[in-house]
């Protein structure tokens, strides 16, 4: 089922997996990294910025899988740069895959833990989430892809509703003045606010999957605006109700915003377990999506049946997840996370696309 | 038949474990308020057997406000039982979450800290203990809302937690007086745990407003003022001062403005419907002035002093009369924020931020002092829209 004869997936639904695979842990923790490098409260512009950069980088690695239509990445490595350099690659990508996918799942562990389920295990709270991602994966990308249907329209209802309601906590003096510096301080942000942007490199393996692979730059190009547009709205409203001072210190600024008010007379009067609901979603969204391409290239580079590989996988990322001790270490996984995929997402496509179209002219 | 069986077993353990780790309300000690104040040993000790050692030596006091579940009337009949509806425990130690743990000595249930709406700190404890330090734990917790209101007094917190009426929880009525925002212009917008982690780590000064209680009532009074630098106490503005210094900031959303001009028994007061500050930073040759421009609109809401001259030269009048008045307020606020504590309290330097982000940038870690001796000019201009059912002349 995991092979993409029978498995076709629509323009739209490329365009959630993205979007899905994007918005993820960095929600609620993108204010204060930015701020942290920023340092004013012109955060919004890098974000702008680094979008458009993600932007570029798919649509270079869109352009590299329409080389070969109807291969994946995993496939066509090998083509491209030899055999044993083409399963070298492909083995990084699979590793970083699962390792992301992990993290994830501890990031989601950790912040229900402490804030839903306090004194529920942590095995507790990822045993579960773990097997229904593995029962989602046997229906293949399809039923991945429609779930995200599902969830999206949710994430966007919401998000926004739980956003606007924060209204009265929201000083617009905190985002001024724009550019106050100069430009400097926004370029600083870049660094942070681009590897918000993980998640842009799966187009790498589901233009395969598509019905019409020549949309695949516009499925990009739109699947990394919507996450742009969450973000401006997040960076533009939590640091209007807790200033860039008050972000650099929090842990989870997202969730502070939402903390930070109550309404009366509405049926609920305290909103971040919705919040935290679409937020599990979406890591919920992210785990299963990694999980997916970590599998795949098992199944593509080795060759084993994919039941077993989907099996094989789940105690694998169980014991990754559980690897870091504190909280600080799982931040530190996710840095080193980002430093892969500057290499493998932005350093990457562009010498392949190159060699692609050079190999394509040679025929 | 299996596949019942499977259904019945599959529905049972999910709709049954939906009370997993439930706890009873009625078990839940639902917290309020807190009050902080300098350490008591001998009111709070209950004759502990052993003192805890604390190397610092430091100790204060939390009072720990929570609802008496069994006293809450039911239903839409009032209880009239007389039993206060909460009931207030006080503990000794050095730090917040240790006393929250003491607590667990002398009480069966544990105290929940969803609800809290209102931390009172003292005014003692803070003038050598900053804010941060006292107030960490409820920054840091993850059952504190940050939406819960901070409050200074000048007097005991204990005391401000403690009402004669039985029947109001004194944290909820703390609360609800800080919504009358719009009826006077001694109220400060409230200091929410929100806007205070910004306050802290950030070099501005600030205030919070100071609530006084006496014989088991309470009543805003002014504000505590906050050094940018310390997070410490450095002194209180008295109610009067503190309608120039709202007017400046822009808190202000409504209130009296009393006029008494000349003689006895011309007094008129001035209802503000909108008011609107206007703050304009200069920098000349790296020189720093501000501009503060005041516009009020409103109500000539009472009058007793009837005169015989036309309306409209009544209400010239009785504006220009206004005008002073509240002249001599923001002179006021200006005097004790900049001459008597040196603190930027009044939102000047954000302005000067936002319009001069350089020059900001070069003075901002010492802008206190700068404020200090920076010229400020205002004018205020007052517009009376209208003078109720009666008009002003006799």
């Amino acid at each position: 089922m995991i092979t993409h004869s029978s498995n076709k997936i629509s323009t739209v639904q490329a365009v959630l997996i993205v979007t899905n695979f994007i918005l993820a842990s960095g929600i609620l923790t993108l204010p204060r990294k930015a701020a942290e490098a920023v340092k004013t409260p012109d955060v919004w512009i890098s974000i702008i910025i680094s979008g458009g950069i993600a932007i570029l980088l798919g649509i270079i690695m869109a352009k590299l899988s329409q080389c070969y239509p109807d291969k994946t990445f995993y496939e066509y490595s090998a083509k491209l740069m030899g055999k044993w350099l083409g399963m070298a690659v492909s083995i990084c990508f699979v590793i970083y895959f699962c390792i992301l996918s992990a993290y994830e799942v501890r990031i989601m562990a950790e912040v229900t833990g402490y804030l839903i389920l306090e004194g529920t295990p942590s095995w507790a709270i990822t045993i579960p989430f773990l097997w229904v991602g593995y029962y989602l994966l046997i229906g293949g990308i399809t039923s991945i892809a429609r779930l995200f249907e599902v969830i999206f329209p949710i994430t966007i209802i919401v998000f926004l509703l739980v956003i606007a309601m924060s209204k009265e906590t929201l000083q617009l003096n905190n985002l001024r003045p724009v550019l106050g510096l100069g430009f400097s301080p926004v370029l600083k942000g870049l660094k942070p606010t681009i590897l918000s942007f993980i998640g842009i490199e799966i187009i790498l393996f589901i233009v395969a999957f598509m019905e019409k692979p020549k949309r695949a730059v516009r499925a990009v190009t739109i699947g990394s605006l919507i996450p742009i547009f969450f973000y401006i709205i997040i960076l533009l409203t939590v640091i209007a109700a807790l200033s860039v001072n008050g972000v650099v210190h929090r842990t989870w600024p997202t969730l502070d915003l939402i903390r930070g008010y109550e309404i009366k007379g509405l049926l609920f009067e305290r909103f971040e377990s919705f919040l935290l609901i679409i937020w599990t979603m979406q890591i919920f969204a992210t785990f299963v999506i990694t999980y997916f391409a970590a599998s795949l290239g098992i199944f593509q580079v080795f060759k084993v049946k994919e039941r077993k590989v989907f099996l094989g996988l789940l105690p694998v990322l169980f014991f990754i997840s559980m690897i870091p001790k504190t909280l600080d270490e799982v931040f530190m996984i996710g840095d080193m996370l980002g430093k892969a995929a500057v290499i493998l997402c932005g350093v990457l496509p562009l010498p392949l696309l190159i060699l692609a179209k050079w190999k394509g002219r040679m025929k | 038949m299996k596949k019942t069986f499977l259904l019945t077993f599959l529905c049972s353990s999910f709709l049954l474990s939906g009370c997993w780790s439930s706890r009873e309300i009625e078990e839940l000690g639902l917290n309020v308020g807190i009050a902080l104040d300098k350490g008591d040993k001998v009111a709070e000790n209950m004759g502990r057997v052993e003192e805890t050692p604390d190397s610092s030596g430091f100790l204060f006091t939390n009072t720990y406000q929570y609802v008496n579940i069994s006293a809450v009337p039911s239903g839409s009949k009032d209880g009239g039982s007389g039993q206060k509806q909460y009931v207030n425990i006080s503990e000794v130690g050095g730090t917040n979450h240790q006393i929250i743990r003491e607590v667990s000595l002398r009480e069966e249930n544990p105290i929940m800290f969803q609800h809290t709406k209102v931390i009172v700190v003292s005014g003692d404890l803070l003038k050598d203990t900053s804010m941060r330090k006292l107030l960490d734990l409820f920054l840091r917790d993850n059952e504190m809302r940050l939406s819960c209101i901070v409050l200074v007094t000048k007097g005991s917190a204990k005391e401000v937690l403690n009402l004669k009426d039985p029947s109001v929880i004194p944290s909820l009525r703390l609360v609800g007086i800080g919504d009358n925002v719009y009826r006077s212009t001694k109220i400060l917008k409230p200091m929410t745990l929100t806007r205070l982690q910004g306050n802290i780590y950030s070099n501005n000064s600030y205030l919070i407003q100071n609530v006084v209680s006496k014989s088991g009532e309470v009543r805003f009074s002014g504000a505590a003022v906050f050094s940018g630098k310390t997070n410490k106490l450095i002194g209180y503005l008295k109610e009067e001062d503190l309608t120039g210094v709202t007017m400046i900031t822009g808190e202000a959303k409504g209130g009296i403005i009393k006029v008494n001009e000349g003689k006895k028994g011309r007094q008129r007061d001035f209802e503000i419907k909108t008011i609107k500050s206007t703050i304009t930073p200069k920098v000349l040759n790296g020189k720093i002035s501000f501009h503060i421009n005041i516009a009020a609109q409103g109500r000539l809401s009472e009058n007793w002093f009837l005169s015989h001259r036309p309306i409209n030269q009544v209400l010239t009048q009785s504006e220009k009369e206004i005008k002073k008045s509240m002249e001599q307020r923001l002179t006021q606020a200006l005097k004790m924020t900049q001459k008597k504590y040196k603190a930027d309290v009044i939102g000047l330097g954000e302005r000067l931020r936002i319009k001069y982000p350089r020059t900001w940038e070069k003075v901002k870690s010492n802008w206190d002092s700068t404020f200090a001796n920076v010229p400020v000019t205002y004018s205020v201009e007052v517009n009376i829209t209208d003078y109720g059912y009666n008009d002003p002349k006799s």
